[in-house]
């Protein structure tokens, strides 16, 4: 294999698994995000929207 | 033989470059949406359909009203009395049949819906099991809010 090959492989894998970390590192905000969503969610309760009966 | 190691080599780097293409295309155009995403969706999606619906109850009222009565609807330490008074005491007098019966709909389907989300949550955040039957009910239920009742 020669030596512009190999150094292509290297640099693609290198840039596969920084894209890996990446995306892993974006799991961990959006769960962060929503941990902020769900305290909203949690306070909000549909029970208190008025019903109207007689529609 | 050497043409054959230029051939093998070849296929690599086109393996490797499809393999660099695929998961930049799925990251670039959200093909596959994580859990955490879907969740995050769910949960935006509901919370601001409610608002949408509690701003229809009080909608004669200003912007600044509005924001000011979903506070405290939403404010942990108000019992769920009061907030029910608060409402009643600030619903639109001028509320039309139509709007009165959508706001019975979307009120149905948010309460429909959130134990569904609730569930879905609390799987992602702690790591549990999650069932792709649980999103088809979820994304169901919202689609109704988007589509069929949705406020205009």
């Amino acid at each position: 294999m020669s030596p512009e090959i190999l150094a292509f492989l290297i640099s693609t894998t290198a840039f596969v698994i920084q894209e890996a970390k990446r995306a892993k590192m974006t799991a961990e905000e959006i769960k962060a995000q929503l941990g902020i969503d769900v305290d909203e969610f949690n306070r909000s309760n549909p029970g208190v929207i008025p019903s109207f009966p007689d529609t | 033989m050497r043409t054959m190691k230029k051939a093998f080599s070849i296929l690599l780097m086109l393996f490797f470059i499809s393999l660099v293409g695929c998961a930049a295309i799925n990251e670039t155009l959200g093909l596959q949406e994580s859990p955490e995403k879907m969740a995050l969706r769910f949960t935006k999606t509901w919370n601001t359909e409610f608002d949408r619906t509690i701003r229809l109850v009080c909608s004669h009222l200003s912007i600044n009203q509005q924001n000011l009565i979903l506070a405290q609807v939403k404010d942990a330490s108000l019992t769920d009395q009061a907030k029910t008074d608060l409402l009643v005491k600030n619903t639109n007098p001028n509320l039309t049949a139509d709007q009165k019966k959508l706001i019975n709909l979307r009120k149905d389907i948010l309460t429909k819906s959130k134990p569904f989300i609730a569930t879905y949550n609390s799987m992602v955040l702690s790591g549990g099991s999650i069932s792709s039957l649980d999103e088809t009910q979820i994304e169901r239920l919202l689609e109704d809010l988007l589509t069929k009742y949705l406020i205009k």
